[in-house]
């Protein structure tokens, strides 16, 4: 009975995934209505997920509140600006100008550029005190990245003409080796495993084993 | 404990400092340093540059949110007022909901410098949904994927777009991006429609789309500040504007925090190899036996 459940999903994921793979290579326009048509219907099922993850972080965090729990404070914070965030969209739209806008601008981005620029003061801290030659491997990066760093800056070029090129080489050729037998790696796994999920030889996304 | 071996244990704290000064004092204090121009940043320049005035237009995408302006706001200026200077009309829309507002700005801010007309000279779409979508259709029928503006005027009422049917109208497209819409635009339009693709992206994302520059599938591409103050000095060497830019000012924070980070790694690798032969070195009462 439990296989008889499982068909359905599957005869969908076999007639959509064979057909959309089919919809990538023909850019004609009833193909763009199919494709269009399926992501609209994608977002309409995603829309449950967003409901569902809210419903989540705020019982979450209300939790927190109502039990004094350590952090609360913070939870407050998110929730209030969680509540800001969404009363100034639905008030006064997202367009340029709006206080939806202006708080993103004003607020979250300087925000998060604050907190990515702390990057800066750890990774070099860190490239003090761990950035050793101990071995040749690690002597063999230490110098890669001296050349990159030279090559990104005006400077390098000035200490000597090569040094952008032999920078561009080191990232076009050894840094492009790795990186494509990743990507060719990767590549395949995901070739494979939608195989797997098209064929219905991969059950696992609907539960059990 | 040598003097060598004491620069291997400067506090954080100074390194901290010295860093906040490295980035600080260049910007307040601002010098001129030429760029090296690559090869990439001049693929980008050279695409723009042989757009005819007035011919096929650039369409640019501006697909990052605003935290990432500070990196990515000065190549999409520069970009625009190179073609705005020679007269090349552009279409703006963004494929991310907090690009939209980042591109009306730049668009606006770029077109007023040179007295561009909103509608003729250029125009912009805002958000469209579903990027992926987007870009096909685009190619198929632009008026199908971007039926109005962002102002919500429709598509045959700009005049601007009644010369742009699909791609087959459009010489270069300029992605300016904060996540992957570049393997996007390259898969979907450039593939698909032989479309010309050039990118502008965050510094860390640079070296994943080499390979589509190996290819040719990206005509050129500006990685990050470099990019950036390499393509204003090609915009002010050529005349289309007056002087170098914002990037520019920042390469010199960039470039005292990597001479910087680098003096660093000296020391402390020197710290290393002196601590380490002096635990090689025999005790003086060891040797003496």
């Amino acid at each position: 009975m439990a296989d008889k459940g499982k068909r359905l999903p599957l005869l969908i994921v076999i007639v959509l995934g064979t057909v959309f793979v089919v919809q990538y290579f023909v850019p004609s326009r009833p193909s763009q209505g199919l494709y269009r048509q399926a992501l609209r219907w994608s977002i309409v099922m995603g829309l449950p997920a967003i409901v569902i993850a809210i419903d989540s972080l705020v019982r979450h965090h209300a939790a927190r509140i109502r039990r004094r729990q350590a952090g609360w404070g913070d939870s407050l914070v998110y929730l209030g600006a969680a509540l800001l965030m969404a009363a100034a969209g639905l008030a006064g739209g997202v367009g340029e100008g709006s206080l939806f806008m202006r708080l993103f601008t004003y607020a979250m981005a300087p925000m998060q550029a604050t907190v990515f620029s702390l990057l800066a003061f750890y990774m070099t801290s860190a490239a003090y005190r761990s950035f050793r030659a101990r071995s040749a491997e690690a002597t063999l990066l230490l110098a890669s990245a001296f050349i990159l760093m030279l090559g990104l800056i005006p400077l390098g070029a000035a200490i000597w003409r090569g040094i952008p090129a032999v920078s561009e080489w080191l990232l076009l050729v050894p840094n492009m080796a790795a990186k494509r037998g990743l990507g060719f790696g990767i590549g395949l796994g995901i070739v494979a495993t939608a195989l797997k999920i098209i064929l219905g030889v991969e059950r696992s996304w609907m539960g059990g084993s | 404990m040598g003097w060598l071996e004491k620069l291997g244990a400067i506090d954080r704290r100074i390194i901290y400092l010295l860093l906040a000064l490295a980035v600080t004092l260049p910007l307040v204090f601002p010098f001129a340093l030429r760029q090296h121009v690559d090869r990439s940043t001049r693929g980008v320049f050279e695409a723009v540059d042989r757009i005819p005035a007035g011919g096929p237009a650039l369409l640019i995408s501006f697909d990052y949110p605003p935290d990432l302006g500070a990196e990515l706001d000065p190549m999409a200026l520069t970009v625009l007022r190179h073609c705005f200077a020679r007269g090349v009309r552009v279409v703006g829309l963004s494929l991310v909901p907090t690009g939209a507002a980042v591109g009306e700005r730049i668009m606006r801010t770029a077109a007023a410098e040179y007295g561009r007309r909103y509608g003729t000279d250029y125009c912009y779409f805002g958000y469209r949904p579903n990027a992926a979508v987007i870009m096909q259709s685009i190619g198929v029928n632009a008026k199908d994927a971007l039926p109005a503006d962002n102002q919500g005027t429709p598509y045959d009422s700009i005049p601007l777009m009644r010369t742009v049917r699909n791609y087959d109208d459009v010489a270069l497209i300029f992605n300016i991006a904060g996540s992957g819409t570049v393997s996007g635009w390259v898969t979907y339009a450039g593939g698909p429609f032989r479309v010309a693709v050039a990118a502008g992206v965050a510094s860390v994302m640079a070296p994943d789309f080499i390979p589509y520059l190996q290819t040719g599938q990206l005509v050129g591409q500006l990685g990050g500040m470099k990019g950036a103050a390499e393509y204003e000095q090609l915009v002010a060497d050529r005349g289309y504007a007056p002087s170098r830019g914002t990037a520019s000012r920042a390469m010199n924070a960039i470039t005292a925090t990597h001479l910087l980070v680098m003096a660093l790694i000296v020391i402390g690798n020197a710290a290393f190899f002196a601590a380490r032969s002096r635990r090689r070195r025999p005790h003086p009462a060891e040797a003496g036996r």
